[in-house]
């Protein structure tokens, strides 16, 4: 029972401590997890908004600088086409000849100090637009083309429309791969080309100024300042690509292809179709490390209308916008980590403060079933394991309480089974187990023992005569003073009614047997006072010895009998010995 | 425990849901330009004969030599190519040639495509190599308001009285073409090396009376709208009529006495056709009025069944044909196109 129970207790504590860590663990790690994983998530697409919409900013300032570069090749375009000498290169003459060469003059001058110029020319409103003024910038030098090499223009839109327009309006080109021969440094360049009317004196156009710009050059001074990770893009109203970090997808209408930034990015068809100024993209790809982030901005150039626009954009890679959020992702990852281990320990520790008095708990009802003793309960807090321990404590009094009072009536019981209720000497069942005992004992020593047994003479009587209570009183005395009579280690029960026994053990001298009876009857001789009378009485006693009368109680005690009717045939108040 | 049977059960679900690779049916490799080849056409066709087609569309005569070229028709088993661009598959023995009478549907052709022979380029050593699909002309578009009567030649482009009021196409083996043309000579897509000086100084004039050279419809539309515009030579045909009549221009157009020269489409199979009976079906279901009607209604191409409205019987249509130098004519007319004056040529 004992073994049952350790193990069965030893299960039970073990097994809360552990399941009650591992749902605080569990609980604790889950909880730093999924903390740690939204937040890491929700920065990063705090981060990415927050890039997309810098990049949206640089893209809308580089439109911006676009627009003043391009305000500023107008106003050099003007200032060609003011210069008073535009009006004097007509002719053949020797002064038109002097005037075309200072003024080509000017014309290097100004492509000179401007490396983004491809070219700059002066083309005349008749002859089909012949060019009366060339300068082309070929590879380092300036060269000012003349005669034959000279070309025929009027087709062109920046020739035919230019010269429809009022003093001093700028035309601007659409960007196009440059494929009139003799551009040299501009052929097949994308070029923008910016054009203005110069006026004849009558106020009908001369012939127009055109300025051809580098865009690639362009773009590259606006590019300057940002990090290499950007990447420019340029889109022509339709969404063509004319910059692009892939110089194969641009200006792919120029021999038959499309290739348009809403395929590449879908939310710059808002732009294409006007329903939007700007658009934050982002692809998402399989591979993340390909993905980029980026904004598109429409930009208006050139007219006032704002028909006219180019759209910008900028992207960057995703990975680079979020090479911040790898060290919050490590940062995270350690954090949970340090916080999951934290949940554990605790929880291991919360296990324990919160098994230990249970434990203790255990252990204090263990060792009071054990030992019955009142074990006090070693748990003093106040919560519900304090109220079970003290609730405990009480049982464990109450029980002990019982336990006492049953032992108290136990002990009763087992007196009264064993002892004459009216004397209080043992009874007859006590005195067999007794003699029983003392034989035993005697006949491993060698030593005898006697049986006297003792009978009241006219009992009978006295108890008729003066009432039971006055037998009662009597035997009470009897039993008294046969008691007081006989050695401590001697015994004295009352086996029934008037009949008394007495063991004396041990017996050296069978002779002082009879000096025992004679007191024995001398004592029972003294009056015995009740309620004012004296009552006499006297008592007949039978002696049997062991070994000698009988080697069993059955024997001893019969030949006792047979010894004491003996005294009473002899006349009673007397004793007699079996042998 | 659950949770595992549950996943278990959901794989085998996913796979009976699954759809079956369709290696029962047989698969038509289709590889052609958009809008021949619709989806809902396609279907019909799939429904008919129990297969599966599988089209690739391409858009530049680039990027069908590319998918060709790559595996020598191995990845296709039918494909549209128009008769000049058709010249380098037979070479190079991707086209191989096909049986017309397989293809009945040839027989309700207009007679200008059952005569295949009189096609230049479709037939090669008595073999025929394909079978006309669609085509589109290059006729002239005139204002109407300036125009009392049609413009009866390709020479009024060159008409002083239109100076500034023309639009050319810019490209350059077309205008090598009609300029060959509009001079007289036997076969403009031959040009005589003599000839080429004269041709391109031609051109210069072309230049010196035209507004400008387009290279879009679109574009044509909008110059057309912007400019008052006299003639236009319509690259894109009947499309570009339809779109300068949806923006409002009051024109014609019509088919001058030289003839247009007119690109053609063609369906030609690849030497690694699979199932030869399935593509000549395709072909054969191209040619249905329903099907080729699409064309024209969907795209404003030409069919072969029947005549545009705008043509008559008795115009002449000269299908393109290779050129004599492709790069000769392209490097002229670079030099013509950037203004070059006529004592270059």
């Amino acid at each position: 029972m004992a073994k049952l129970d350790s193990k069965l207790f030893g299960d039970i504590n073990f097994g809360i401590a552990i399941k009650l860590g591992i749902l605080l663990a569990a609980f604790g790690v889950l909880a730093s997890g999924l903390t740690g994983y939204y937040t890491f998530q929700a920065t990063r697409d705090i981060l990415i908004r927050e890039a997309s919409q810098d990049l949206l900013h640089s893209t809308q300032v580089l439109g911006r600088r676009f627009s003043i570069m391009a305000g500023e090749v107008a106003n050099d375009a003007r200032f060609l086409a003011q210069l008073p000498r535009a009006h004097e290169v007509f002719g053949s003459g020797n002064a038109a000849e002097i005037s075309r060469q200072s003024l080509s003059e000017e014309f290097r001058s100004l492509l000179s100090v401007h490396p983004e110029y491809f070219q700059a020319r002066f083309i005349s409103a008749v002859h089909n637009g012949i060019e009366l003024i060339r300068v082309d910038r070929d590879a380092n030098s300036l060269r000012i083309i003349s005669d034959l090499d000279l070309q025929e223009k009027l087709h062109y839109p920046y020739a035919y429309e230019t010269l429809r327009l009022p003093e001093g309006q700028v035309h601007f080109s659409r960007i196009v791969i440059n494929r009139e021969e003799g551009a040299h440094a501009g052929l097949k360049q994308p070029t923008l080309q910016v054009a203005t009317p110069v006026m004849g004196h009558d106020g009908g156009a001369l012939g127009v100024i055109v300025i051809n710009v580098d865009l690639n050059r362009l773009f590259g001074l606006l590019k300057a300042d940002l990090g290499s990770e950007y990447q420019l893009y340029l889109a022509n109203q339709a969404g063509d690509f004319l910059i692009h970090p892939d110089s194969a997808m641009t200006f792919g209408f120029d021999y038959g292809r499309r290739f348009l930034v809403q395929d590449t990015f879908k939310p710059v068809a808002a732009i294409v179709d006007k329903s939007a100024d700007t658009a934050m993209v982002r692809t998402l790809s399989a591979e993340q490390h390909d993905d980029v982030i980026g904004g598109f901005a429409r930009i208006p150039f050139g007219d006032q209308s704002g028909r006219r626009f180019v759209i910008i954009g900028l992207t960057v890679p995703l990975n680079s916008v979020l090479a911040e959020t790898d060290v919050l992702a490590r940062d995270s990852r350690r954090i949970v980590f340090a916080f999951s281990v934290m949940a554990i320990v605790l929880s291991i520790l919360v296990a324990f403060i919160f098994v230990r008095p249970v434990k203790r708990l255990v252990a204090a009802v263990r060792s009071f079933a054990e030992t019955h003793e009142l074990t006090p309960v070693p748990v003093h807090s106040r919560d519900e394991l304090g109220l079970l321990a003290r609730s405990i404590g009480q049982m464990q009094e109450d029980i002990l309480a019982h336990l006492n009072d049953l032992e108290q009536r136990n002990d009763e019981m087992e007196h009264r089974a064993q002892h004459d209720a009216l004397t209080g000497a043992p009874n007859r069942v006590m005195f067999h187990e007794l003699l029983q005992f003392s034989i035993g004992n005697a006949r491993r020593n060698g030593s005898q023992l006697a049986v006297l047994f003792i009978d009241l003479d006219h009992f009978k009587e006295v108890n008729d005569t003066y009432g039971h209570a006055a037998g009662d009183a009597i035997l009470i005395e009897v039993a008294r003073r046969l008691k007081t009579a006989v050695r401590e280690s001697d015994a004295v029960a009352r086996l029934s009614g008037d009949e008394f026994v007495v063991m004396i053990q041990p017996v050296d001298d069978p002779q002082q047997l009879a000096v025992i009876a004679q007191k024995l009857i001398k004592a029972l001789q003294d009056p015995i006072e009740f309620e004012g009378q004296s009552l006499h009485i006297s008592a007949s006693i039978g002696i049997s010895v062991f070994p000698g009368d009988g080697d069993d109680m059955e024997q001893l005690l019969h030949n006792a009998d047979t010894a004491m009717y003996h005294s009473k045939r002899k006349g009673r108040n007397t004793f007699h010995f079996y042998a | 425990m659950a949770c595992k049977v549950s996943f278990v059960y959901y794989f085998l679900l996913l796979l009976m849901l699954a759809p079956v690779p369709a290696l029962a049916l047989d698969t038509l490799r289709v590889l052609a330009w958009p809008g021949y080849a619709d989806p809902d056409l396609v279907q019909a066709f799939e429904k008919r004969h129990h297969v599966r087609v599988e089209v690739t569309l391409i858009s530049s005569d680039d990027a069908l030599w590319e998918r060709l070229s790559k595996r020598e028709g191995g990845d296709f088993d039918v494909f549209a190519v128009n008769t000049a661009e058709l010249q380098r598959y037979i070479d190079r023995g991707i086209s191989i040639p096909l049986t017309p009478a397989n293809i009945p549907n040839t027989a309700k052709q207009q007679p200008r495509f059952r005569d295949l022979s009189a096609i230049p380029g479709i037939t090669r050593n008595g073999a025929v190599y394909a079978i006309p699909y669609t085509y589109s002309e290059m006729g002239l578009i005139y204002d109407r308001k300036v125009f009392k009567t049609p413009p009866d030649s390709f020479a009024s482009m060159w008409d002083k009285r239109y100076k500034g009021r023309v639009l050319a196409f810019q490209a350059s083996a077309h205008n090598f073409s009609l300029a060959a043309t509009v001079l007289g000579m036997r076969n403009p897509f031959h040009i005589d090396g003599n000839d080429f000086r004269r041709v391109s100084r031609h051109l210069v004039e072309l230049r010196r009376n035209v507004l400008s050279f387009y290279s879009q419809p679109e574009e044509a539309t909008e110059l057309f709208m912007q400019n008052r515009i006299a003639l236009l030579f319509a690259n894109y045909g009947s499309q570009q009529v339809k779109m300068l009549q949806n923006a409002g221009a009051d024109i014609g157009y019509v088919i001058p006495k030289e003839g247009a020269l007119s690109w053609l489409d063609c369906w030609s199979l690849t030497r690694g056709v699979k199932n030869r009976k399935l593509a000549e079906a395709w072909i054969d279901y191209t040619l249905e009025a329903p099907v080729s009607r699409a064309l024209t209604e969907r795209q404003g191409l030409s069919n072969t069944l029947e005549d545009p409205p705008t043509m008559q019987k008795s115009d002449k249509i000269i299908w393109l044909q290779q050129v004599e130098d492709a790069a000769r004519r392209a490097a002229l007319w670079d030099k013509i196109i950037s203004g070059d004056l006529p004592e270059k040529f």
